[in-house]
């Protein structure tokens, strides 16, 4: 039996009428849907373009290209090495990527899966304190109450 | 067994102490006693909110983070019994409480919204498909899709930017938040209105590409037909590999 569901759309009438002109009359322009990656690494490297205040685009990089944080590097280390890497030798921004994998944490199974009251580090008052342990390993681990340091102001 | 109405008061009166800080005279306990006891509560609710949110957390200074979550625990009235899902119930105080416009960052919500929606997708009930085959006419044939999803417009793109560069693209965002099948994994498309479109009448109306494309060409005739049966079927591509549309469905009508 043929279902049909009732959800309503998201799209308002102007928004459809835009696309389709868009499409209509600018050949350059045609839309594309861009793959994002998994949670983890979309957090990773917003993360990272906020704690740089960078106007880059997420996986935006352009050819040759180096993240923000590759741009500061170079520009204390003169990697020789870096500066040479040309375009088709890897995906581009990749570096980035790879750190962003490194990462990698697991936000939804730390927090949604089994998370309890009690769970996680207690006793930290300070936020630098949590935000370490939230963007770094510590995040990640599923510490349970007593494994934690209790009562470290 | 009913609380003695002195034991309700001292509860009351306890908890009052540790939601707001303000001192209310618990009978029976020691300063120092109840300030740890309101240091831990309290952290417990920080820690489950900076995990949720660390992306907000790194764009709102300490003292408006604090302000916020102290806020919210003072302030709400938690509906839900279960700790994960207070992170939602944060977001709602946010916006009800309009963060957004006291600190200047109009993309509060919609970050909020991004980072809650993650947790969202990836605890939400299975929804099984309907039968599928793998292999089909992707113009002419239904589409099966992956119902683990969820489809929300976003006015600054939090999803592509840095918070504060995402104030110089307003606009309309369709963010696909979706959960592959067999390992569960949470993944994000950022999707234009036009395959926003295709997406709706696949998963809702149940057309196929060639029909969709027809009825678009009733609205206006000047849209060029190969080129966007040609965009279509990358798009379909596309939503094939990434799992979201699982295959073609095994109905009379394919």
């Amino acid at each position: 039996m043929e279902k049909k569901n009732t959800k309503s759309t998201i799209l308002t009438g102007t928004l459809i009428a835009g696309a389709l002109l868009t499409f209509s009359v600018n050949a350059d322009a045609r839309p594309s849907t861009r793959v994002l990656g998994s949670g983890a690494d979309v957090r990773t490297e917003i993360i990272e373009l906020n704690a740089n205040s960078s106007s880059d685009k997420l996986f935006e990089l352009k050819c040759g290209e180096k993240p923000a944080t590759a741009k500061k590097a170079d520009t204390k280390t003169k990697d020789a090495k870096a500066a040479e890497a040309k375009c088709g030798e890897g995906k581009c921004g990749s570096d980035d990527k790879k750190a962003a994998a490194v990462k990698k944490d697991s936000k939804t199974n730390a927090k949604a899966a089994e998370a309890k009251c009690g769970e996680g580090k207690c006793g930290s008052d300070t936020k630098k304190d949590t935000k370490a342990s939230t963007s770094k390993k510590a995040k990640t681990s599923e510490a349970k109450c007593g494994e934690g340091k209790c009562g470290a102001e | 067994m009913l609380y003695s109405a002195k034991t309700y008061d001292s509860q009351q009166r306890l908890s009052r102490w540790v939601r707001t800080g303000e001192n209310a005279d618990v009978p029976g306990t020691t300063a120092e006693g109840l300030k740890q006891y309101r240091r831990l509560f309290r952290n417990n609710i920080n820690n489950t909110l900076t995990q949720a949110y660390p992306i907000s957390l790194e764009v709102l200074s300490n003292e408006q983070w604090n302000k916020m979550v102290d806020g919210f625990y003072a302030n709400h009235d938690a509906q839900t019994p279960h700790v994960w899902k207070l992170p939602f119930e944060f977001y709602q105080f946010a916006r009800e409480s309009d963060y957004a416009q006291k600190y200047g960052f109009p993309f509060l919500n919609d970050l909020l919204y991004f980072e809650w929606l993650e947790i969202d997708v990836y605890t939400m009930p299975n929804k099984y498909p309907e039968p599928f085959k793998e292999n089909g006419d992707a113009m002419n044939d239904l589409i099966e899709v992956n119902r683990e999803y969820s489809l929300e417009r976003l006015e600054y793109p939090v999803h592509l930017y840095a918070a504060k560069e995402s104030l110089n693209h307003k606009g309309n965002y369709f963010l696909l938040t979706y959960r592959t099948p067999k390992d569960f994994e949470v993944k994000f498309l950022d999707m234009p209105p036009l395959h926003v479109l295709f997406f709706e009448k696949i998963s809702n109306e149940r057309l196929t590409a060639s029909q969709i494309i027809d009825q678009l060409l009733v609205q206006n005739n000047e849209i060029p037909k190969e080129q966007l049966a040609q965009n279509i079927l990358g798009f379909i591509q596309t939503m094939m590999e990434e799992k979201v549309f699982l295959g073609f469905s095994e109905n009379y009508l394919n």
